[in-house]
């Protein structure tokens, strides 16, 4: 004898199972089946993706709310109509989520959900980019500190600390280069480690700032050395992620295309890897079109109905 | 001096399907499931399963005596078995996942999503709600919109298959 039971009548525990075990892709489409499939993939996060450890990319421009998700893993190319990030500016991404500058706004963003956190305003008007940013965990967590540096005025850096604890506003700090006889300027990645922002300059520089005693320090990477008292990055650091790829063939995309990139840290197999920023040209001679994208992790994180970033 | 006991004369345990057929099987077989195990804490030994269908409950059981012999050694051999359980047709898959769940077998529920996960991938929505039989209740607005914040597979991409 074979049931007539129908698959919509499966138990919302099952479903929220079936959910967890799915993809970002596949869970967009899975919330897209019925009512009762959204509401049970409530939790699901695409943890699975967590699990392979090469972010997509992200490409967006400022022209249109349309983006292309490129996973590496599978070669695959999606569009996503993400309107957040029309205009805007990624500054850091980590763990899934973005932190986005728009129009002076700040915000933590999850691009496929589409949760969205807003922080406290910058007090300058400047514009902070180029520049970069990073956050210490998830900005659902307690602990979040959010870290954005930029080059102020020639050779002063200025770097924007809020700690989702602490202050309600931002905490600045400044490293004069020019006071301490030494040449720091354009930012192309930071991570953090252990209560450390580490953000990676030109010509091999390392500026740290360490939270507890809010101290700069300024570094020279080597890559070998006799010398015992050289110390080891707590972390591993890639350069030129997209052109080494040849990520503008494997999305389709034209050689008059430009595009300004903004790294990620994640966990690979056996330490924390920071993808740097990247700026890819377009071929001389054509006029080129600008775009901008990010590196993330496909995650898909949506925030309880009573979230509020003030604890 | 239980353990003897137990090798001399086995506890057997009566299962009664939703079609009213009756399986014999071991108590320690059958206490994998966290559903059966609670009534035989509370001196059950014949269990019906009003939820459970005779089809779904062969495979169960055959899926329980595997992994109640779990050794070392046949790690690989369960692995097959594991395998070939889950190579099946959404409908049998829909029973035995219900039937998993109403058991409380843990470890077949997991296995179970996770296929039926795998096997959804690349789906369009669509074909999803086609294998599972599944009206769309979103009225053509609603549908429109998560159409555009869904990530659209470029021209092709998409599996319509149904299996």
């Amino acid at each position: 004898m074979v049931s007539l039971r129908a698959w919509c009548d499966l138990p919302s525990e099952i479903l929220r199972e079936i959910a967890n075990g799915l993809g970002l892709v596949d869970l967009l489409g899975f919330r897209g089946v019925c009512k009762d499939w959204r509401s049970a993939s409530f939790t699901a996060s695409a943890l699975i993706e967590s699990a392979c450890d090469k972010p997509c990319f992200l490409l967006h421009s400022d022209r249109d709310e349309k983006t292309i998700l490129f996973n590496p893993s599978t070669n695959k190319n999606y569009t996503i109509n993400i309107p957040e990030l029309k205009e805007s500016t990624c500054l850091a991404s980590a763990q899934g989520w973005l932190l986005v500058s728009q129009k002076g706004h700040i915000f933590f963003f999850c691009p496929f959900s589409r949760a969205k956190i807003d922080l406290p305003p910058l007090l300058q008007e400047s514009v902070i980019s180029p520049g970069a940013a990073v956050f210490t965990s998830p900005p659902w967590s307690v602990d979040c500190v959010t870290a954005i540096i930029y080059e102020k005025d020639n050779h002063i850096m200025e770097l924007n600390v809020l700690e989702r604890g602490g202050s309600s506003s931002w905490m600045k700090y400044e490293y004069d280069c020019k006071m301490e006889q030494k040449n720091f300027s354009v930012v192309k990645g930071a991570t953090s480690h252990d209560g450390c922002f580490y953000f990676m300059g030109d010509k091999n520089k390392l500026l740290t700032f360490t939270l507890k005693d809010k101290r700069f320090e300024l570094y020279t990477i080597v890559y070998e050395s006799k010398n015992p008292n050289v110390e080891c990055l707590p972390f591993r650091f890639k350069e030129k992620c997209f052109s080494r790829n040849d990520l503008k063939k494997q999305m389709n995309l034209g050689d008059d295309v430009a595009i300004s990139t903004c790294g990620t840290s994640y966990s690979g197999s056996d330490s924390e890897i920071l993808i740097k920023n990247e700026n890819i040209e377009a071929m001389e001679g054509t006029e080129a079109q600008h775009f901008k994208g990010v590196w993330i992790q496909p995650r898909f994180f949506q925030l309880p109905p009573n979230y509020s970033w003030s604890l | 001096m239980a353990s003897t006991t137990e090798t001399k004369q086995k506890k057997m345990l009566i299962l009664k399907s939703a079609d009213n057929d009756e399986f014999e099987i071991e108590e320690s077989v059958g206490v994998q499931s966290e559903t059966i195990k609670n009534l035989v804490e509370d001196g059950f030994t014949f269990v019906p399963l009003p939820n459970v269908y005779t089809k779904a409950l062969i495979k169960i059981i055959d899926y329980l005596k595997k992994h109640a012999n779990k050794t070392d050694s046949n790690d690989e051999e369960i692995k097959t078995f594991d395998k070939d359980f889950v190579n099946t047709t959404f409908d049998d898959l829909f029973e035995l996942v219900s039937a998993a769940n109403y058991l409380h077998i843990s470890c077949l529920m997991n296995m179970l999503c996770q296929t039926i996960a795998d096997r959804i991938k690349d789906k369009s929505p669509e074909a999803v709600r086609k294998i599972f039989h599944i009206n769309c209740d979103y009225t053509p607005e609603e549908e429109a919109k998560i159409r555009k914040a869904n990530a659209q597979a470029f021209e092709g991409q998409f599996d319509e298959s149904l299996d």
